[in-house]
């Protein structure tokens, strides 16, 4: 019987080099695959790693501190990298210096460019100290100048501070909000979301219908109320940690729907069915089986999630009742661009509101990305 | 009945349909040559990756975006005009009044092919609206009459109904009356029965012949169940791997079955009430990737008549075995060619 | 717990099954009534034969199957099952240790080879469950493995690829590897070549047959494919609306159905054989299979059947045991004289 058998051998030659490496592809190789030919969200991905990057080094990376101020170039414009002075001779990357007027009428600072003054942008230049992420002590900066003339290329605020060094220092604080806020969310969505999908029944209802509520609550008026409530003395840094905690306590909700949905689908797959007629217990059925068919979506979600939670202090911040100078952040920078008269005349504090643009535009095609990717097996 | 009225209705000629995906081209139709009678019931058969259901839905251009017509010819005559489908674009004035007014397309699930939030009376009635120059009312009275003729109980509840309330065949009938509420000159059924039970599936297949004697319309019939081909169709063309590879009378095609791949096909079904067998007859092998198509005649290397170098090198062209047969394979050739010789 | 009455070559008894799914409806999930998807089935599995369950969707064949295989709890019934050991275990109220061993002896085969195969486990993982849930290993389980895709025609070679390589028919017999693994003595095909195309279905058919000659396997073979199951089954019971209405051995079945419902079955099949059909009288059904949770008064079938009586619309018949050893469920079967397919 055994011949008869092998008669009907499938016919399945052993495959080229090529093929046999797409059948033996894990589902991480897949996903990766697959992930790869969405360029807008692999440059997404590699803006969000920059952006981290700089921030997670924002000591070194910027030329100066957050507060460094200086009365002598307030709200001085951006400065244009140059190559070739006047003369068209290359002089490598500079600045040209500005020349400090005021104008007659309004008494506002007019900076003109100074040609004859070239300040050269240097590299790895020891510069102001610092206390790299508060531990180490350092003073090497990724550029800077050697001089005493001070490169801004982004501008100065009101008070002279250099809008690079606070862009980054700011990126900081706003960047890490969403992944604190997201892990808070993972935790408390992925609990909740696997019990309501797991059990279903009443404590399904009892979690849909808390979360409906959570979903439900106007956000601006409730955390307007909390704002007043913290107390002006606390430390800044602690009112940092109740904010992100607030908003994830509403971020959840998006990431537990997604693991129920998945539950729930996941729970009837005959696949499933079959683990338990083979006598897998059902806690390796949940970890054999069914995690590993979520772990993608999850991440998915989650990343779709980050943009929800740096939008979130951004507006409280900018509203004042999150976070307050002089702690920065992209919100607490936007604080300053809030009157029409420095948006006319210095466009350039907007700066982190572009910046929040790109980030969370890159969250979101990154998040599109991974969630294309993230079931290798549909069509 | 072929006899009498020469000119086909639907004239499908050397179709090719290419569908681009990530992994390359794929040939999903490639030189289909089909044709439909007036008054005849077509049966397309064919197993899953024969490219069926792709070359009958280029007669209502309703192709997926990947998927384009690379060459042939689809003509739909009419009062004595030709049209050639193929040519027409997808959202044209022209292929609009085709589809769903002069060609009714019904499917095998008719929960995706209703809306959901319509009562099926406004779905009868939208494509008569549409298409004729009917009133509201007169177009009321004519939706009623549709669901009548597809033999729906309790009429004026049922244009009323959502389709969510109805049981699995009364949709099936709901989607047929849509189909039919132009009285159009062809309908093609994709399918139709596969999703329903024995029972209900009898019901259909009943009220379609009924249908077609009523309305004097032409039916392309696509299935897999050789079954359901043999108890409705006038005419089959049996399709393999994007190509038809037989075509003849039904009688032809069942009791003198003449492509290898026509026959290993229908020697592989259990039949009701035949001689026990110990075994079941297969075709070895499996039906190709379509990314990998074998070289020359795609069914070689399954095919157990194919011996000479010719069915591994060469793509077999089209034999006329006589008017109203045909068949796609080098071994039919030569065995014509014989026969022809002989006296 | 133990229940020695069963006659030796019988493996399983099925007595009085029963399976009501609630429906619960408002924020507390109140139970407001049943769908009585299984109502009172009682058959007989003999040792090494292959017994067809047919019906169509909704009449609780797949339910009966996982019943057997105890996907959930049984409401009522008995299913009395002896073990390779010899001892005799009721499935239906099997503790869960009891049903983990049990699992060694009873398997099922899955009708859709896509959802029925984890896609990102290795085909070692996937056939290789049973025995890595016991410890057994590596290198065991790898021989295991290669031999049984062997056996099943396929390369042992392929235990490190992917579900995701293989075509619909291969998948079943990836599937049908599993099931092997333990060793069973019973397995459920539920719809197991209804996927298939006409001639990758034959293929598996037919692999299905030479295991059971091979290993004396038990088949539970469920479809709605009455050609198929006349060619793979040794007896056939035919289910409508959660009851076993007819069983019989095939050859009487299909030459002398007993219950209306099955002659309307057969008559309705279309055969590749036009001059067959065109010949044929047909009995079209009115109607559709009624709601489980509303099914009608006395016969259940009788709002369809063409010769039910007034006795039928009030009395619910039993399934009636013949001298044959056939049964079927029909106030008027004595009387009846209805058409086969030969």
């Amino acid at each position: 019987m055994t011949e008869t058998t092998l008669n009907d051998m499938q016919d399945v030659e052993t495959g080229t080099g090529r093929e046999e490496r797409v059948y033996q592809a894990t589902p991480a190789q897949l996903m990766w695959w697959r992930f790869k030919r969405h360029k807008v969200a692999m440059l997404s991905g590699i803006i969000l790693i920059a952006a981290y990057l700089i921030v997670a080094l924002a000591e070194f990376v910027a030329p100066y501190d957050a507060f460094e101020a200086n009365s002598r170039s307030t709200l001085q414009p951006p400065q244009a990298i140059h190559f070739f002075d006047e003369q068209g001779s290359f002089r490598g990357p500079f600045v040209y210096g500005f020349k400090r007027g005021r104008d007659p009428v309004t008494m506002r600072p007019i900076y003109v460019a100074d040609t004859t003054k070239v300040i050269p942008i240097n590299f790895f230049v020891r510069g102001q100290a610092y206390k790299f992420w508060g531990l180490f002590e350092g003073n090497l900066h990724l550029y800077g100048t050697t001089g005493p003339d001070r490169i801004n290329l982004l501008g100065t605020d009101t008070l002279g501070r250099d809008m690079v060094s606070r862009l980054i220092h700011g990126g900081r604080i706003s960047l890490s909000v969403g992944l604190i806020g997201v892990a808070v969310s993972f935790v408390l969505g992925i609990t909740l979301g696997s019990i309501s999908g797991y059990f279903g029944g009443i404590t399904d209802n009892i979690v849909q219908r808390g979360m409906e509520f959570l979903r439900s609550i106007p956000t601006i008026p409730l955390w307007m109320g909390l704002a007043a409530a913290l107390p002006i003395t606390w430390d800044p840094l602690f009112v940092y940690f109740l904010v992100t905690l607030l908003l994830s306590l509403i971020g959840w909700t998006y990431v537990a729907r997604t693991v129920r949905g998945r539950f729930l689908s996941i729970k009837n797959e005959d696949f499933v069915l079959a683990a338990r007629f083979c006598g897998t217990s059902e806690a390796k059925i949940i970890t054999r089986h069914m995690l590993p068919s979520m772990t993608s979506y999850i991440i998915a979600a989650l990343t779709l999630a980050v943009p929800d939670m740096i939008l979130g202090e951004t507006a409280l911040s900018f509203l004042g009742l999150g976070l307050r100078p002089p702690v920065v952040s992209w919100g607490v920078l936007l604080q300053d661009a809030q009157n029409l008269r420095t948006i006319a005349q210095a466009p350039w504090l907007l700066a982190p509101g572009a910046a929040i643009v790109i980030i969370v535009l890159a969250f979101n095609f990154l998040g599109d990305g991974l969630r294309d990717a993230a079931d290798p097996y549909s069509k | 009945m072929a006899g009498e009225n020469p000119k086909p209705i639907i004239e499908i000629e050397n179709l090719k349909v290419h569908f681009k995906m990530r992994e390359g081209v794929v040939k999903a139709v490639d030189g289909v040559n089909l044709s439909l009678m007036p008054g005849e019931v077509l049966g397309v058969v064919g197993e899953s990756g024969s490219g069926k259901s792709v070359t009958v839905r280029t007669i209502m251009q309703l192709l997926p975006k990947i998927a384009s017509i690379a060459d042939g010819k689809v003509l739909f005559n009419d009062n004595g005009t030709t049209t050639d489908i193929a040519k027409l674009a997808k959202n044209s004035r022209d292929m609009r009044a085709l589809r769903g007014g002069k060609i009714g397309m019904i499917f095998q699930e008719p929960m995706t092919a209703l809306s959901p939030v319509h009562t099926i009376g406004h779905q009868v009635m939208t494509p008569i609206l549409l298409h004729t120059g009917l009133s509201k009312r007169e177009a009321e009275q004519r939706a009623k009459e549709t669901l009548d003729m597809v033999r729906l109980p309790r009429i004026e509840e049922m244009m009323r109904s959502y389709p969510h309330q109805l049981s699995g065949g009364m949709r099936q009938r709901a989607m047929i009356a849509t189909a039919l509420a132009c009285r159009p000159k062809v309908l093609i059924a994709d399918e139709p029965t596969t999703a329903l039970d024995v029972t209900t599936e009898a019901q259909i297949l009943d009220l379609l012949k009924e249908l077609k004697r009523e309305l004097g319309m032409s039916i392309v019939f696509i299935t897999h169940n050789f079954g359901v081909v043999a108890d409705i169709a006038d005419r089959v063309s049996v399709m393999y791997l994007g190509n038809v590879v037989e075509t003849g009378t039904t009688e032809d095609i069942f009791y003198d079955p003449r492509h290898p791949y026509t026959r290993a096909l229908l020697n592989s079904i259990p039949r009701l009430g035949a001689e026990k067998q110990p075994r079941l007859n297969t075709i070895p092998g499996m039906i190709p990737d379509p990314y990998r198509l074998p070289a020359g005649c795609v069914f070689n290397p399954r095919c157990s008549a194919a011996t000479d170098q010719l069915c591994r090198t060469t793509y077999p062209g089209i034999t006329r075995i006589n008017d109203h047969r045909m068949a796609r394979c080098h071994r039919v050739a030569e065995a014509v060619a014989t026969e022809s010789i002989a006296p | 717990m133990t229940d020695t009455s069963l006659a030796p070559d019988i493996l399983m008894d099925v007595a009085d099954l029963r399976k009501h799914f609630p429906i619960t409806s408002g924020f507390f999930g109140r139970q407001t009534g049943a769908v009585r998807a299984v109502d009172g089935v009682s058959f007989q599995l003999r040792k090494g034969e292959t017994l067809g369950l047919v019906g169509e969707s909704g009449s609780g064949k797949s339910t009966v199957a996982r019943l057997m295989l105890r996907a959930f709890p049984v409401t009522d019934g008995r299913i009395s099952f002896r073990r390779r050991n010899g001892s005799v275990i009721d499935l239906a109220k099997a503790s869960g240790p009891e049903m983990r061993e049990v699992r060694d002896e009873v398997q099922m085969i899955f009708q859709d080879p896509y959802s029925s195969l984890n896609p990102r486990l290795r085909l070692l993982e996937i056939i290789g469950e049973p025995l890595i849930n016991k410890g057994i290993a590596k290198s065991e389980i790898e021989d295991r493995v290669g031999e049984l895709l062997k056996l099943v025609g396929l390369r042992p070679e392929f235990m490190s690829r992917y579900p995701h390589a293989f075509s619909g028919g291969q998948r079943q017999r990836i599937g049908i590897a599993r099931a092997l693994a333990v060793n069973p003595t019973f397995i459920a095909a539920d719809e197991a070549v209804s996927a298939l195309d006409v001639s990758v279905a034959a293929q598996v058919v037919n692999l299905l047959q030479d295991l059971q000659d091979q290993f004396g396997l038990t088949y539970l073979f469920i479809t709605h494919d009455l050609s198929m199951v006349e060619h793979i089954a040794n007896r056939i019971g035919v289910m409508y609306l959660g009851r076993l209405v007819e069983i019989a051995d095939t050859r009487s079945l299909f030459d002398k159905p007993r219950h209306p419902y099955t002659e309307a079955l057969l008559s309705s099949v279309p055969q590749p054989d036009p001059r067959a059909n065109a010949a044929k009288k047909r009995i079209i059904l009115k109607g559709e299979i009624p709601n489980a949770a509303k099914p009608p008064s006395g016969c259940v079938f009788h709002p369809r059947c063409p010769y039910a009586t007034d006795l039928c619309k009030q009395v619910e018949p039993v399934l009636e045991a013949l001298p044959s050893g056939n049964a079927v469920r029909c106030h008027r079967a004595a009387e009846l004289d209805l058409a086969g397919v030969r």
